[in-house]
């Protein structure tokens, strides 16, 4: 793996640097934040790990920077760097659900660090990292969009290498149950195929049955007293004037 | 195989704007230049040897010989970048462009015919230098009358060229040909594949959501989510959405209904659900699902035929209760 050889080639060459400062400044670790060393040094938050990391001990040693593996054969340093990398993801997805990982995501999400949503209606809505499994070594890491509520594959190949347990599977809904005022609106805007100004009758009819169930959703939170108009969580009608009229037809 | 000589310096069909004698003459040595140009001089020589022991009057045959070689020689002396960047079409250049990938190369056939660039010439400045350049007519002959205008306006030209190129490639790709020779990008690829992880690396159309230019860059189109999305790398930035069109992926959808099976397949995937410790968050909360009737697809025999109430306009009851009286019981809650 071309990854493996980077982290190699570049961990060696500087001895003043701390090894979290080594490990989110490398390429395609963007997605990282940077974990408190305490955390890492109190072993209650490592309970069940040493099941998954070999040399646990070594791992942490290395992350908090309490050994040196320059000495080693270059396999055996190699094996070590990569457990403390793996140790790190680990750690990294207990973390980020703590009030100090979340208020460090938060910070990230606002820069726009796990990029934003490509979807057109979506208007560059940022997203947040989640895994599929909590297990790792099972699926890479997807990305949230929290206005369209839907997954998408990270744009660059770095970031969709990184295995998803490093984010877990509860992060963005842990995210919104600590910052429910940033949950955003969701915009009912939405596209109709069309061939000269008419859309397509069998794409229409299935928008008009989805319209139908969005309204039903609003009836419903209604009820249970839920506000759904233009308020963290609602819907947004699309401004008026912007989207040109439709005629409807075949 | 054998090369005659007269082919060499036959041109294609000159349109009829271009009847004065000069012009005509300048495009016929424009056209035997460029063939000249992709044979390689040693080539060239063996095939005028052969024109000299074929065609049946030798003196002829002669002339051609030396007018060969002159010109031969005289274009393998010039500076080797400026005759290997003139082997090319404007059209061929134009579409291998960093970031042009997504255009189809429109055959000089379906642009010299005036019928497909009816309106046009009103939205183009330029419109006829410009269409002189897309289609490598060269205007030698304007420079001479006006050197110093032509060369400041050549800028101009060139963004004129590239706007009707686009114009042009919108109404094309809605052509049988043009749609298989997107058909051929789309299969490959070419276009992109849609970033939402259940469509499963769905192939995109590129299109625009205007068809005038200068509003918007160009979109993706995926017909797995029937959603639109931003071009993933920033080389598609400037690229003019109209030049794909409002009315692309409706037609191609049309004209190739074998994409819909591509979506069957993709379809039984279901949605993402967000989740917290394995359970789903409340609908009650914020965070709840609020989406899900955005990929919904009528599943259930009593959704099914809720779909079938759809066919003309949504059914009344469902449209109308909820949302009025959702309305007035706001106003009085506030
Ligand atoms: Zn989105
Ligand atoms: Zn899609």
């Amino acid at each position: 793996m071309p990854q493996e050889e980077e982290y190699t080639s570049d961990s060696g060459s500087d001895f003043t640097e701390y090894w979290i400062d080594w490990f989110l400044g490398t390429k395609g670790n963007e997605y990282f934040c940077d974990i408190d060393f305490e955390y890492i040094t109190d072993r209650f938050n490592l309970t069940g790990l040493s099941t998954e990391v070999n040399r646990i001990s070594a791992a942490i040693d290395i992350i908090t920077d309490n050994a040196k593996i320059e000495g080693q054969p270059a396999e055996v340093k190699e094996q070590l760097e990569y457990n403390a990398r793996f140790l790190y993801g680990l750690v990294h997805a207990r973390y980020i659900i703590t009030q100090r990982g979340l208020a460090k995501m938060l910070e990230k999400y606002r820069n726009g660090d796990f990029g934003y949503c490509p979807r057109v209606y979506c208007k560059l809505q940022p997203l947040l990292p989640v895994g599929l499994n909590d297990s790792p070594r099972l699926q890479p890491v997807k990305l949230y969009c929290p206005r369209c509520e839907d997954l998408y594959n990270p744009k660059s190949s770095r970031h969709a290498a990184i295995d998803g347990a490093f984010f877990g599977s509860s992060f963005p809904a842990m995210f919104f149950q600590a910052y429910p005022h940033l949950v955003p609106t969701h915009p009912t805007e939405r596209y109709v195929p069309k061939v000269f100004g008419f859309q397509l009758h069998e794409y229409a009819k299935l928008a008009r049955w989805q319209a139908v169930q969005r309204q039903k959703t609003e009836a419903r939170l209604y009820e249970l007293g839920v506000p759904v108009d233009n308020c963290p969580g609602g819907y947004v009608d699309p401004q008026e004037g912007e989207e040109e009229p439709v005629k409807s037809a075949q | 195989m054998p090369v005659n000589c007269t082919n060499l310096i036959r041109t294609r069909r000159i349109s009829p704007r271009k009847k004065s004698k000069d012009r005509a003459q300048g495009v016929v040595e424009i056209r035997a230049t460029r063939f000249l140009q992709k044979l390689t001089f040693g080539r060239v020589l063996t095939t005028a040897n052969f024109c000299l022991l074929q065609t049946s009057p030798p003196i002829g045959a002669q002339r051609t010989l030396f007018l060969l070689i002159a010109m031969s020689k005289q274009i393998f002396e010039e500076d080797d970048l400026t005759s290997s960047e003139e082997l090319q079409s404007w059209v061929a250049t134009y579409c291998q462009l960093f970031g042009h990938e997504f255009f189809a190369q429109i055959p000089a056939e379906y642009i010299e015919d005036d019928f497909n660039l009816t309106g046009l010439a009103a939205i183009v400045p330029y419109y006829r230098e410009a269409l002189d350049m897309i289609l490598d007519y060269d205007f030698d002959s304007e420079e001479e009358t006006k050197p110093a205008d032509k060369q400041s306006q050549l800028p101009l030209i060139e963004h004129s060229a590239e706007l009707l190129y686009g114009l042009i490639h919108q109404r094309f790709i809605l052509t049988k040909q043009g749609l298989g020779l997107m058909a051929a990008k789309f299969e490959s690829g070419q276009f992109g594949k849609c970033p939402r992880v259940l469509c499963e690396q769905m192939p995109l159309l590129p299109m625009g959501r205007h068809d005038q230019p200068g509003k918007e860059t160009v979109r993706l189109y995926c017909a797995c989510c029937n959603d639109i999305y931003l071009p993933s790398s920033s080389k598609y930035l400037n690229i003019d959405g109209s030049f794909f069109g409002t009315s692309f992926p409706g037609m191609f959808l049309k004209v190739f209904p074998e994409v819909a099976r591509m979506i069957n397949n993709r379809t039984q995937n279901g949605q993402f659900e967000l989740k917290c410790f394995g359970f789903k968050v409340n609908e009650v909360s914020a965070s709840g699902s609020r989406m899900r009737w955005l990929r919904m697809r009528p599943q259930t025999e009593a959704e099914i035929a809720e779909y079938e109430q759809c066919e003309f306009g949504a059914p009344s009851e469902v449209d109308g209760s909820s949302k009025e009286t959702m309305v007035s019981d706001d106003q009085s809650m506030s």
